[in-house]
């Protein structure tokens, strides 16, 4: 079978508002997942032990359950308990707790670096908590996570592929989608996977970038 | 006449305060009256519970026994019934903000320049106003000689100029009790005499209260009005400086003393 290249010109403006969609989805996902991941990377610190262990048991079990499992549990288990959600916002928010779980242990070990004298600095300055993490403890221990939360976007956006198992047109919905129509697959998956190179690479390089600019604190 | 039953309230009263580390006792059963004014210095060996004691009463750690109060507030804790209630976390705050201290290790936070360690307090807590807050803290920079280093981050001065800061940081709440928790056993020698001196300065140009734990002995004999010694979480000697450096009534302090002196202060 020959690799043609007119098909795939024909192809590639659907293929393209699919890559749309699956940046898309990475983007809403990630910000989903940073704002989630720092909030249980918080709640496990938090004083009361109750909320600390139901914390740490959630990450627990998003962290060791897979992410396909995950989305299909919102998908098709949580509509029965009457909640309905579109299927884009299921795909992202199941995208956002996945890789929140991961990013609390990034952010974790941003939080657990900045010295304990600083919280007893700022303790012995009357901060309040809610203060100390705002204003102290967070502007130190964020610089330095920034790449590695950079990289567990990436790693999400390899991952937008499980969109297509729930009907989310995202560049593999619509290569399969197309590939079922016209019987031919090598063409569309080829182009699927180098699109998914190339974003992965410039955005390895942005990482790259934020490195060397946060390294140096 | 001022009715004379009424007595002011002391700035400090601990009663039967203890603390323990799993089954070592830090600070065992201590009572310590502390009048306003008053400048402590607190001496003893490694281990004795002195800086426990400081760190007790800035709530860093939480006494297991007794109670301290804070001029005539309970701190963390109040008895009640022949127990422990514990406060909520506003009423600690409010009484917390009474006491100030300063670290071994300074502290100061990195990501802000000299001046905004010490206005930040003043400002995100006691809600003073950006411009007052600043003149207020170029005041203190000046009063600690580091006026010139305001906008200098933390790591762009030396070890004794950070402290100085951390002093001014501490100043700038205006606390009624100020805690000096071995200030110069992190700096190299040359730059002890300079935090040393901001001290002595403090403590004759205001009439703040201060727990100055200290190996510094000259220091601790010329800057107080009073002198503890501390061993194995007890206070075992309490008098006027001269006394303890002078004629220690009790054989512990004189051993102590001999052992950190040697021929002489």
């Amino acid at each position: 079978m020959n690799f043609d290249l007119t098909y795939l010109l024909q192809i590639a403006p659907l293929l393209l508002k699919g890559a749309v969609v699956t940046v898309q989805a990475t983007v809403l996902g990630t910000l989903l997942a940073a704002v989630l991941g720092l909030l249980m990377a918080i709640l496990t610190r938090s004083r009361l032990r109750i909320v600390r262990y139901a914390t740490t048991a959630v990450v627990l079990f998003v962290r060791n359950t897979p992410l396909l499992i995950q989305l299909f549990f919102l998908f098709y288990i949580l509509p029965q308990f009457g909640i309905a959600l579109p299927t884009y916002l299921t795909g992202v928010i199941a995208l956002g707790i996945h890789y929140a779980a991961y990013m609390s242990e990034v952010y974790r070990a941003g939080i657990t670096a900045v010295p304990r004298g600083q919280w007893e600095a700022a303790h012995a300055l009357n901060m309040p908590r809610a203060l100390v993490w705002r204003r102290i403890i967070l502007p130190q221990a964020l610089p330095p996570i920034i790449p590695p939360l950079g990289n567990y976007a990436i790693a999400m956006f390899k991952d937008t592929p499980v969109l297509a198992t729930i009907g989310i047109l995202e560049m593999l919905g619509v290569a399969l989608a197309e590939a079922n129509r016209s019987y031919r697959y090598y063409e569309p998956l080829t182009m699927v996977g180098i699109l998914f190179l190339i974003f992965s690479l410039f955005s390895a390089v942005a990482v790259r970038l934020l490195e060397k600019r946060y390294a140096a604190r | 006449m001022l009715p004379v039953d009424i007595p002011p309230s002391p700035a400090l009263r601990l009663r039967g305060v203890s603390k323990a580390f799993g089954s070592l006792t830090i600070l065992d059963k201590l009572d310590l009256d502390v009048a306003p004014g008053e400048r402590i210095s607190i001496i003893g060996r490694s281990g004795s519970g002195k800086t426990t004691l400081l760190r007790v009463l800035m709530t860093l750690e939480k006494i297991d026994a007794g109670s301290i109060e804070v001029f005539g507030r309970y701190l963390g804790q109040r008895p009640e019934g022949g127990r422990l209630v514990p406060a909520t976390p506003e009423e600690t705050r409010a009484v917390r903000g009474d006491i100030g201290m300063v670290f071994q290790q300074f502290n100061l936070f990195p990501h802000r320049t000299a001046i905004e360690n010490v206005i930040e307090a003043p400002i995100h807590v006691k809600k003073m106003g950006s411009k007052e807050a600043r003149d207020m803290g170029m005041a203190l920079l000046c009063t600690v000689g580091l006026a010139d280093k305001a906008d200098h981050y933390p790591r762009q001065l030396s070890g004794g100029q950070q402290q100085r800061v951390a002093i001014a940081r501490a100043l700038a709440m205006q606390p009624r009790i100020i805690l000096f928790d071995e200030v110069t056993s992190a700096l190299d020698p040359e730059r002890v005499d300079e935090v040393l001196s901001v001290i002595q300065g403090l403590a004759q140009e205001s009439t703040i209260t201060m727990l100055i734990v200290t190996h510094e002995m000259r220091f601790a004999r010329d800057v107080a009005t009073r002198t503890i010694f501390m061993e194995e979480g007890l206070i075992v000697e309490d008098d006027a400086p001269a006394v303890i450096f002078g004629k220690p009534n009790k054989a512990r302090t004189q051993s102590f003393l001999q052992s950190v002196l040697g021929r002489g202060l």
